[in-house]
């Protein structure tokens, strides 16, 4: 039971048949999830801006509005390269899913795969949020007893696949529980 | 309609005992400046403000722990074991047996008159979610325990009814006096102790003022005779004596708490035993062990021991954890002879000399040298803004710490057998940690930009209990390792607790 796997790096090849997590055929998630999330992000970065342009109207000298235009204009291009961010952001996640686990591909500039061993998943929750709802998606929480926030958030999958998703995951979650 | 219990009159101790922990615990901090303008102020008439108050804080004491007793209830329902709590804020907390972590039974001196044990149900839960009935009569307190684990498991009804009789097997770990002495010299309260003694100190002679005045008129016609360097010296004496004294008192703290540490094997759970004055008992199912981490600073290497903790699932050791609620079981004053005979028993097939370790690559230290570089750059800067050009020593700093960053990636090193996984890492004090592969929660493989060009990537992988992350590994390896660790999850039939 002990043989230690020999020189671990070069033998891809000797650990015959097990699965790649690279290799797999990751499917990208809903396009409209990605705007609905630009939206939010454009709702809630106006708020703030348009409180403090009010304020400012009132609080400061018309001669002294020029460095406000300036200030401004930062505040829009942060506001438009966040909203770029989040777009693209959410168009780049990728999820799989496997026999034996659920794959999810994030990041924009880190990329991070993290799989979740469908054995050790402790439950699944879907969420319908008001945006979301109204397109027919949901969003899928995965935990596992993990002591870290690796337990997957998949956003933007289609209504009907999440709940077929689900009914999947709790099977295998079942069928496994039945083998011990 | 639930029948709620009561607990023997002389529980009320406990609660008394509880109350005054926790008015020391949380109001010292309030407390602080109180001493300190009492303690700046001379001429205060502190006897006669002092006995009052401790009378009215005693007598409250008295009068919660009264309250508290009353109010407290616990009830077994078939299973689950409810409690109801509070004078103020009442609450009513319920716990279904197959969340139980652990259950303890721990005997304060205080109780052993009445015979009475404090029993603490735990789970792998959060931390509201623990169960401490303070004060059961000592056969009460196996019934339930034993009504416990029986609901869990049959098997370990038989277990726990042969604690009785463990004590005649040669226990694993069994820590002598001298064990002791050298973990409490090791542990790292000596330094708080002293910082208290300072603390203190300073405000204690401030106040006592007649008499220090004394001793320091006499110290100063010393000194003023010694002259300076001499002075220097006395100083340098008494801060050894500081220490000195810090380490005494960690010394003692740690005989106290750790008197008499044994840890035997009952097949599958371990049997754990230790205290002076608080006589600590408890059961550690093998199956509910998450990883086993072994750490030593330089201090542990000085005196060859180590500290050992167990992590359960919940429970962390507090290094690059931030959410930990529970701290691990901690085994201390190890020598090699008891934590290779300890590691043996619990990875009976784990070969630490089969592994091949490998560090992780020098991005690592590149890395860390460029936050400590992020760090500096702003003060430098902000110097030369100023027009102080020797603001640019402050980037010496980050070249002064290259050479712990470079020992700190040397140190972070990895290593995998068949079933095994074993990482280790730190610069002054050093950490390993084994776990068995099957018990990986979840792995994520994440890169950033550089290393997405220099082809390495970092793995983390979450365990129920501490997450370890391999910073700067190749990223073929780091893929090998996620493809390797989810096959053994995945095909393995195991309980991971």
């Amino acid at each position: 039971m002990t043989e230690t796997s020999p020189v671990f790096e070069n033998s891809q090849v000797d650990i015959v048949g097990l699965p790649q997590a690279h290799t797999l055929d990751l499917r990208p998630l809903s396009a409209i999830r990605a705007r609905i999330e630009a939206f939010y992000v454009l709702v809630f970065g106006l708020i703030p801006i348009l409180i403090s342009k009010v304020i400012t109207y009132f609080a400061v000298e018309p001669d002294d509005r020029t460095l406000l235009i300036f200030i401004y204009a930062g505040v829009y291009l942060l506001l438009i390269f966040v909203i770029g961010w989040t777009y693209l952001a959410a168009k780049n996640r990728r999820f799989a899913l496997r026999d034996k686990d659920v794959v999810l591909k994030t990041g924009l500039m880190n990329h991070r795969l993290a799989i979740i061993p469908i054995n050790r998943i402790q439950h699944v929750e879907l969420h319908r949020p008001f945006l979301d709802r109204k397109y027919g998606l949901a969003t899928m929480a995965i935990y596992t007893a993990g002591a870290s926030s690796v337990d997957a958030q998949i956003h933007g999958l289609v209504e009907e696949d999440a709940i077929r998703i689900q009914a999947f995951i709790l099977d295998q979650m079942t069928g496994a529980k039945l083998d011990d | 309609m639930i029948e709620w219990k009561r607990l023997p009159l002389a529980a009320i101790i406990s609660f008394a005992v509880a109350g005054l922990i926790n008015t020391v615990k949380h109001g010292w901090q309030g407390l602080l400046p109180v001493i300190g303008v009492i303690s700046f102020s001379k001429d205060f008439p502190i006897a006669s403000f002092i006995i009052p108050i401790a009378m009215g804080v005693l007598a409250l004491l008295v009068a919660f722990a009264y309250l508290a007793y009353r109010y407290f209830g616990y009830a077994l329902v078939p299973g689950e074991i409810r409690v109801r709590q509070g004078v103020i804020n009442r609450r009513q907390l319920l716990l279904p047996f197959e969340r139980v972590q652990s259950v303890k039974a721990r005997q304060p001196f205080y109780l052993r008159p009445f015979n009475l044990v404090i029993l603490d149900v735990e789970s792998a839960g959060s931390k509201g979610s623990e169960i401490s009935l303070p004060g059961l009569p000592e056969q009460d307190a196996q019934d339930i325990r034993r009504d416990i684990m029986a609901f869990k498991d049959n098997k370990k009804v038989e277990r726990e009814e042969t604690t009785q009789i463990e004590d005649t097997g040669e226990p694993l770990i069994k820590l002598s006096l001298n064990d002791l002495i050298r973990h409490g010299f090791v542990s790292r309260q000596a330094f708080l102790i002293i910082g208290a003694i300072i603390g203190f100190g300073g405000g204690l002679f401030d106040q006592w003022g007649p008499v220090f005045d004394f001793i320091e008129a006499y110290i100063e016609d010393i000194l003023g005779a010694l002259g300076l360097f001499t002075g220097i010296i006395i100083g340098i004496l008494s801060l050894i004596c500081l220490i000195i004294i810090g380490l005494l008192v960690s010394i003692l703290i740690t005989v106290i708490r750790f008197y008499g540490f044994t840890l035997r094997s009952a097949g599958d759970v371990y049997h754990i035993k230790h205290g002076l004055i608080e006589r600590h008992e408890r059961n550690l199912p093998l199956s509910k062990i998450q990883s086993f981490k072994v750490q030593q600073s330089i201090t542990g290497r000085w005196v060859k021991r180590a500290v050992g903790k167990i992590i359960q699932a919940g429970q962390g050791t507090g290094e690059g954890d931030f959410n930990v609620r529970k701290k691990a079981e901690l085994l201390p004053g190890l020598d090699r002879d008891s934590l290779q005979r300890f590691q043996k028993d619990l990875y009976p097939d784990f070969e630490p000399k089969s592994i091949r370790l490998r560090s992780v690559l020098k991005g690592y230290a590149y890395f860390l040298i460029g936050i400590w570089t992020a760090i500096f750059i702003i003060p430098t800067f902000g110097n030369l803004l100023a027009g102080n050009n020797w603001g640019m020593l402050f980037l010496a700093i980050p070249a002064l710490l290259a050479p712990l960053c470079f020992k700190e990636q040397r140190n972070r090193q990895y290593g995998l057998s068949a079933d095994y996984g074993l990482v280790t890492g730190g610069l002054f004090t050093r950490w390993r940690l084994v776990f068995p592969l099957y018990k990986v929660q979840n792995i994520a493989l994440s890169q950033n930009p550089i290393q997405r060009r220099k082809g390495t990537a970092t793995l983390t992988i979450a365990l129920a209990g501490e997450r370890i992350t391999i910073p700067y590994m190749p990223l073929e390896t780091a893929r090998a390792w996620q493809d390797y660790i989810l096959y053994k999850v995945e095909s393995s039939d195991q309980r991971w607790m």
